[in-house]
């Protein structure tokens, strides 16, 4: 319709514009108007070589930027490439040798003399201390054990750690986030508190290099930010702490049903999947009261969880809060039930295979499945079903090539 | 009206018409610095490996039409199947192709047909089968057949078929970077508010040094005209999108490389069959859904370099690339012209869908009227040559600043092309595109324009020469 009004537009423009055409007195009008603002462009012609002058400096400027940039990134990368090889050079004439050999008077003196010419031929200039600060930490990220001490040793005797302490008071969220990173990373404890005031920091990165540290060097209360955390943990923020959790000492981890009772409801999911993680079996019927929790999220997790850890006590309690939870949540249910329920459940499940919602029935089919020999048996009846889709439902959970 | 005015206010209509244009995209160009400015720093302190060894990462579902692909199937999946990530599908959907693209399949990966129940929550064409590979070694493929019914059609067998909440949409010809799932996962974990769909920068592979499916180098093209969309891309990707995205106003994201929350694509039907840009208005409808329902949402952008594609290498395949392209605008345009100025939609009625129809479809008219009434004032005498040079002069440097303000940010980003006989060859390109390329994109368009108002409803065949040669049909 909208393309029929729009060539009877296009007609009426043509048809007008011939008429105007044909009528000798509009044309001479036409021409007056043009001549007049002809003359009238003068201030335009102004305005435009003003414009013009002005795209024509951009343009040469971006030009010249563009060939700058390119030379000295290109030169950049080469002098990064010289220093990190002549640094590696020296570092790992520090870093390989022998335990025994490291006791030694020759080899201290060796050591010092390293320190000393780092000092002098390569610290005075700013960017070799950060190429030097950036490769000791890429290495030291690849070792473990002495060689790992080595390097840490190393950079404190070359007071690179004030300057990383110094960089925690600028005022750019960047550079303290990247020294506390870099502390984080040294296991330098120096300046720990400083480091956790900045655990609840408003910008996202700092805060999460400050947590990450937090649990790195605190070796009383590390994850003493979560007490206090009123900020939403985004499953990103989860996914990094979750990995940092997992290279500190087991010995270290607190119970985290602590903060199961914590008004942040995302502090609360956390905690359910590091006790989880962690086989907390301690904290299982804490767990199980959080299936009466208000968030939604929260009880998902909690009955993945005691799925998991295969708390068939909590089958009822999942029953109860299953009626009025959504539909997502009703799904990690009924995946939770396969994996902790006994064979009480199987009238349940049927009634869910039966009914109408498909996700929910192929959720119901995997969790007989998964019951064992009797789920199974009842799948394999209800492949013959009339019912719409609940036979194709059995089948695709009984082939076990899908 | 007479024609003293008729002619005034259209000198000031095309005078107004012209500086918006012109100011818009110097705005674009500082929102997409900043934007990518914070990007990158933020970038900084990232570590995708964590995502790639996490058992909290979310899974994913890659799904890829495939269509008379009998020649490059076989590698394609495998470099697909070799993507880095944890817990991903490969969903191939072959869409009735005529060649031996199944066969090709079956017998490379050892499929046969499985009781796969299809959850058909979207509208497509019959599922002939569902294959799963009897290899251990391929448990992350799944492939689909089905009759033959479009691109469209393909994607949506695919989601009805995925088992993962988020979904990947992808042309198997392209080559996706090993890293891709990792980067653009991110933004759906990121963000606090509910990410439904996130896009990455699309490259020219022309030229480039590929093997096994992968991108070594990359280099600048060497024929003309992919050089000139090279050009056009790191124009339309870094300086647009990445404002649009900083906006939240992102319309587009290619369809090439696109992740979407599956949930809220089944809410709202799925691809769209009856559309030749059914990239575009799968984005559009989804917005508006959210809109419509209330609910706070993001369409974030990646600048990072994620897909290469091969682009068109001669004029005769590229207008007709051009031509669907703007066929696709128009029906998305028509088909949620609801939006128009809405304010019930937000800046999506307000801004990014005037913006789309004012300097996407009607720019090339619009430039093609002024070029008519140019050439009217010229035969009639009236041109005053003196202004027109200036005035073209300044609208040259003004567009070809604008095109070296992309190389500049590409230069201050990802450096793809790190030679300076590289950044040579572009700028000459970026000088050379107002007066060879730009016309003929304007004629593409108007074309474009033509064909759907005579109803054309075809993609046009797409003949690629091929990292290896092949021709693409659909």
């Amino acid at each position: 319709m909208l393309f029929r009004f729009r060539y009877l537009l296009l007609c009426f423009f043509v048809a007008s514009a011939a008429m105007v055409f044909a009528q000798q007195s509009y044309v001479d009008e036409a021409a007056e108007m043009i001549e007049s603002s002809l003359n009238s462009t003068e201030i335009l012609i102004r305005v435009c070589t003003v414009l013009l002058i002005l795209f024509t400096v951009f343009f040469i400027g971006f030009f010249i930027t563009l060939m700058i940039a390119r030379s000295t990134h290109r030169y950049d990368e080469q002098y990064e490439k010289n220093i990190k090889e002549k640094f590696e050079l020296l570092l790992t004439g520090v870093i390989f040798n022998d335990d025994a050999e490291m006791q030694t008077d020759e080899w201290k003196a060796s050591r010092k003399r390293v320190v000393k010419h780092f000092k002098k031929r390569y610290l005075h200039k700013r960017i070799n201390k950060k190429y030097l600060r950036e490769h000791i930490i890429l290495l030291h990220k690849n070792f473990i054990g002495s060689a790992a001490d080595v390097l840490r040793n190393l950079y404190i005797e070359l007071k690179l750690d004030r300057q990383a302490i110094k960089e925690l008071n600028s005022p750019d969220w960047g550079i303290q986030a990247n020294a506390v990173k870099e502390l984080a990373q040294l296991n330098i404890t120096k300046a720990t508190e400083k480091i956790k005031n900045r655990t609840q920091h408003e910008n996202q990165i700092l805060r999460l290099e400050a947590q990450v540290a937090s649990i790195r060097l605190d070796k009383k209360d590390p994850f003493s930010f979560l007490d206090k955390n009123r900020n939403y943990l985004t499953e990103w923020h989860q996914v990094n702490l979750a990995h940092i959790i997992d290279q500190i000492n087991r010995d270290l981890l607190p119970d985290f049903s602590r903060w199961f009772v914590s008004p942040n409801p995302t502090v609360v999911e956390f905690c359910i999947k590091m006790t989880l993680q962690y086989d907390q079996f301690a904290s299982i019927p804490a767990l199980s009261q959080l299936l009466y929790h208000k968030n939604q999220h929260v009880v998902g997790e909690a009955a993945k969880a005691l799925g998991e850890f295969g708390v068939t006590e909590a089958q009822s309690d999942m029953l109860y809060v299953y009626r009025d939870a959504i539909t997502p949540v009703k799904l990690q249910l009924l995946k939770a039930i396969g994996k902790c329920g006994n064979n009480e459940i199987l009238p349940f499940l049927i009634q869910q295979l039966l009914q109408n919602d498909i996700n929910i029935a192929m959720e119901a089919a995997n969790s007989l499945k998964k019951l064992g020999e009797e789920g199974i048996a009842i799948l394999e009846k209800q492949t013959l079903s009339n019912l719409y889709g609940v036979g194709d439902i059995c089948k695709h959970v009984l082939d076990e090539r899908i | 009206m007479t024609v003293h005015h008729f002619i005034e206010y259209l000198n000031a209509a095309i005078f107004f018409y012209a500086i918006t244009v012109s100011l818009s995209y110097v705005v674009l160009a500082v929102l997409s610095a900043r934007a990518l400015h914070i990007y990158l720093r933020k970038n900084k302190f990232i570590d995708h490996n964590v995502t790639l060894t996490s058992p909290y990462a979310p899974s994913v579902s890659l799904i890829a039409p495939a269509y008379n692909e009998e020649r490059t199937i076989v590698e394609n999946i495998r470099s697909l199947l070799s993507i880095h990530y944890n817990a991903f599908e490969v969903i191939i959907v072959n869409d009735g192709s005529k060649d031996a693209t199944m066969q090709t399949m079956i017998d490379a990966y050892n499929l046969e047909k499985v009781d796969f129940f299809v959850n058909a929550q979207i509208k497509c064409k019959t599922i002939k089968g569902v294959y799963k590979s009897t290899n251990k070694a391929y448990k992350k493929l799944v492939i689909v057949d089905k009759e033959n019914g479009g691109k469209a059609d393909a994607l949506n067998a695919g989601i009805n078929i995925s088992q993962y909440d988020l979904i990947t949409c992808i042309d198997v010809d392209c080559i996706i970077e090993q890293d891709a799932i990792l980067k653009m996962v991110k933004p759906f974990m990121e963000e606090r508010e509910h990410v439904i769909a996130t896009g990455g920068v699309i490259r020219i592979a022309n030229s480039c040094d590929i093997e096994d499916g992968r991108l070594l180098t990359a280099r600048v093209p060497d024929s003309i005209i992919p050089r000139f969309q090279v050009i056009e891309y790191l124009r339309a990707f870094l300086l647009g999108r990445m404002a649009w995205s900083k906006l939240n106003g992102l319309l587009l994201i290619s369809g090439a490389l696109g992740f979407f929350d599956k949930k809220i694509v089944i809410a709202c039907g799925g691809y769209n069959h009856n559309t030749v840009g059914e990239d575009m208005e799968l984005v559009v409808r989804m917005r508006c859904y959210m809109s419509d329902h209330k609910r706070k949402y993001k369409v974030v952008y990646i600048p990072d370099p994620l897909c290469w594609t091969e682009a068109p290498g001669d004029t005769k395949i590229l207008g007709r690339q051009r031509n669907r392209w703007m066929r696709g605008t128009m029906e998305t345009l028509w088909m949620h012209k609801k939006l128009f100025f809405n304010p019930k939609y937000g800046l999506l009625g307000m801004l990014s869908y005037p913006f789309w129809m004012f300097f996407e479809w009607l720019a090339p008219i619009i430039e093609f009227l002024g070029l008519l009434y140019f050439i009217f004032l010229v035969i009639m005498g009236y041109s005053n040559w003196y202004f027109f040079l200036i005035l073209f002069a300044t609208v040259y440097f003004f567009a070809i600043t604008i095109s070296i303000l992309s190389l500049v940010f590409e230069e201050y980003s990802y450096r793809q092309y790190n030679k300076h006989r590289d950044i040579l060859k572009l700028v000459a390109t970026l000088m050379l595109e107002p007066l060879i390329y730009h016309p003929r994109t304007v004629w593409w368009g108007l074309k474009g324009n033509f064909d759907k108002f005579k109803g054309k409803q075809a993609w046009g065949d797409m003949t690629r020469a091929g990292f290896q040669k092949k021709v693409i049909k659909s």
